[in-house]
């Protein structure tokens, strides 16, 4: 296996997945014509602050759920740093910020790439005010919790596995009032079941995988959370997070559709969707970093390092790789547009609106 | 007897609100309150009008009172700053002191000053354990770790669920420990207690709290498992005078405040008992009336507003009717001394220094 930096220097016809000619066509027309959606984005860096627009634009996806990585939990932090990621937007004539989904339509009309806001967590510590703010500045998604216990739940490595607090229950119900989308990706079993049985409407996973498939991962959802979760008609957006999907030294867009295959399987094609995370940067890198940290966000993740990057979904160029490797995998192109972004735009219609 | 109005039954003399003891008894327990070192566990004597309240804090004849600090916001820079305000009045009138180990308490009763000592309730380090070492500095001598909800530590006694310490919540007890910081578990969830417990190097308490044996619709109180695990650790039950949470009778009082003094002592040992009225200085009762209108829901413990007041123990110049009831009781010099400060000033002497 070669290195990520010899990787990233291979042309891109040699990362993609082989098609035959007509397929070729098929998948660039695909592209061309569907709206893509990525749930879940750190086109601004996730633990550092880097950002390289040309990136952004040779990805080709129309839409971006941004996310705003706050560790800390800090509300102002959050707030300023959601500021700082509105102006760079405003400041690129490609891009757009949308919090209205007819905005990501007409984005793609007019030859733009829309980013809309999400809090990874959410900030808002025992102020419910903190909601009505968050939303007032352009947030139309929250992550529950991270990783460990805050006053909503607790976290998928969290030492406990409670379910939502009272206040949890409160700020579903804001959530939903006000129309921000509850994602539940790093949330623990109980605070995510219960977070989608409060729920009025349907809630997402915007950067998971299935747990069945790599059962030692506590980030990734178990049938059960999945099931619940498409009862509701909720989404559930695939990642390409390394030493997530798999622990294999070797890992890269077969097994990102690996997971799709199964939670499609399992749950429906009108449940799958799309949401990278940290391919914006040297995940893995992060990762160690993060590994390394004091703080007990990560330092209760069993982590292991087997493989240093994913062949063939590590780059924003290779988004349209997804599309090939759906085709590869005997989607039809009705499928192929609900997973790529019909059933993203689906609930984002019927929540935000 | 009739139940008066809380005004009313304030304007009655002592006499006629203290516990009726034989002439001998009465003089016992007056020179045994005189000469024993009192320390309340637990007070607001420092929110609202100070000043007024002083001739009656004088006639409680209590040498230490340990103050809390209330932010239940658990914003931390504004406990600091009611810290400071706090410790201001105390330092600048002559017949207080602010304490800071328990050789202030001893102090204090020698000179004849009122010593105070502060806890944060609850806690409002949020994620910030290098927050411990701040209030350590400025002057926090005790924390709670929860208050009635949930935190990044834990649950509180009124959540709906009973997760014990979180991650961060063991860190945050073990640098309690190490600095010299008591931990008070009185609006801690079961497991959380229990958590805690086990875990501290340190005996820690329940500083105001009742037994829930003998109350048991009321989830603040402590149920003997607790109880029984506290004092095995060396630690300390403070029993509180706080009305409709030691009982759900239409009239309450320091009998029921008695009531819980027994079976604690009868449970644990009296070497692990200790007294800590909480808000007796102010109307409670309209407190907490006041508190169900905020997220702190009455509901979420258990608790009813049966009892309009504590006769007997309403007020802080009613606090050697403690002494009193402890005399009427039946226990014996040297168990009253324990009870009224003895225990308390061991476990500040061992934990704090």
């Amino acid at each position: 296996m070669i290195s990520r930096e010899e990787y990233l220097k291979l042309p891109l016809k040699e990362r993609f997945i082989k098609l035959s000619n007509e397929e070729n066509d098929r998948a660039e027309r695909l592209f061309r014509d569907l709206v893509t959606v990525d749930l879940h984005t750190h086109i601004f860096g996730s633990i550092h602050f880097s950002y390289d627009y040309e990136l952004v634009r040779q990805s080709g996806m129309d839409c971006c759920f941004e996310a705003v990585p706050t560790l800390s939990e800090d509300f102002a932090e959050s707030m300023e740093l959601l500021g700082k990621y509105k102006q760079l937007v405003a400041a690129e004539p490609g891009l757009v910020s949308a919090t209205r989904t007819d905005e990501i339509l007409q984005a793609k009309q007019d030859g733009k790439q829309a980013v809309m806001y999400q809090l990874e967590p959410q900030t808002i510590g025992r102020k419910l005010e903190r909601i009505e703010i968050a939303y007032g500045l352009g947030v139309r998604m929250m992550l529950l919790t991270f990783n460990t216990k805050n006053y909503l739940g607790d976290g998928c490595t969290a030492k406990t596995d409670t379910g939502l607090s009272y206040l949890g229950i409160e700020v579903v119900g804001r959530l939903n009032d006000i129309g921000i989308l509850v994602d539940l990706s790093h949330c623990g079993i109980q605070t995510t079941l219960d977070a989608i049985k409060f729920s009025k409407g349907p809630v997402l996973f915007n950067h998971t995988g299935a747990c069945a498939l790599n059962p030692g991962v506590a980030r990734l959802k178990n049938d059960e959370q999945l099931k619940a979760l498409a009862d509701k008609g909720g989404v559930v957006g695939i990642s390409a997070i390394p030493n997530q999907l798999s622990s294999e030294p070797e890992q890269g867009i077969e097994d990102m559709l690996n997971h799709i295959d199964y939670v499609k399987k399992l749950i429906g094609g009108d449940h799958v969707a799309i949401g990278l995370d940290n391919i914006y940067g040297d995940q893995v890198g992060n990762h160690r970093e993060m590994a390394a940290s004091k703080g007990t966000d990560f330092a209760q993740m069993t982590r292991t390092f087997a493989a240093d990057y994913m062949y063939g979904i590590e780059s924003p160029l290779e988004w349209r790789n997804i599309i090939r490797g759906l085709i590869s995998r005997g989607y039809s192109d009705e499928e192929i547009e609900k997973i790529v972004g019909a059933n993203a735009l689906r609930i984002m219609k019927e929540v935000v609106g | 007897m009739a139940i008066i109005p809380r005004e009313e039954y304030l304007k009655l003399s002592e006499d006629k609100r203290f516990i009726t003891l034989s002439e001998k008894d009465a003089a016992r327990a007056e020179a045994l309150h005189k000469d024993s070192l009192a320390i309340d566990l637990h007070t607001h004597i420092l929110r609202g009008e100070f000043e007024e309240n002083v001739p009656r804090l004088k006639r409680a004849q209590v040498n230490g009172f340990i103050e809390a600090v209330a932010r239940i916001n658990e914003d931390f820079s504004e406990s600091m700053d009611l810290l400071g305000e706090y410790l201001e009045i105390v330092e600048r009138h002559p017949d207080f002191m602010p304490a800071f180990c328990a050789q202030d308490f001893v102090t204090a009763k020698e000179t004849g000053k009122q010593a105070v000592m502060f806890q944060l309730e609850p806690q409002t380090f949020g994620r910030k354990l290098e927050r411990i070492e701040i209030a350590y500095g400025l002057g926090i001598r005790m924390a709670l770790l929860t208050f009635n909800t949930r935190t990044y530590i834990g649950d509180g006694c009124g959540e709906r669920t009973n997760g014990g310490l979180s991650y961060l919540g063991l860190e945050a007890v073990e640098r309690m420990n190490d600095l010299g910081m008591l931990i008070d578990l009185s609006h801690c969830g079961e497991q959380v207690s229990l958590d805690a417990i086990e875990l501290s190097k340190d005996p820690v308490m329940c500083n105001h709290v009742g037994a829930r044996t003998l109350y048991p619709q009321c989830k603040r109180l402590k149920s003997d498992e607790v109880l029984k695990a506290l004092a095995d650790k060396g630690g300390l039950a403070g029993v509180s005078a706080i009305p409709n949470q030691l009982s759900g009778n239409e009239e309450q009082g320091i009998e029921d405040m008695l009531n819980h003094i027994d079976y604690i002592v009868k449970l644990i040992g009296i070497d692990n008992v200790a007294i800590g009225l909480d808000n007796v200085f102010h109307d409670q009762v309209a407190y907490h009336k006041q508190a169900d209108q905020s997220i702190f829901k009455l509901a979420y413990i258990g608790q009813e507003l049966n009892a309009p007041y504590m006769w007997g123990i309403e007020s802080p110049e009613e606090w050697p009717n403690i002494t009193r009831g402890l005399v009427s009781r039946g226990y014996s010099d040297e168990d009253i001394r324990k009870i009224i400060g003895g225990n308390a000033l061991r476990v500040i002497q061992q934990v704090v220094g």
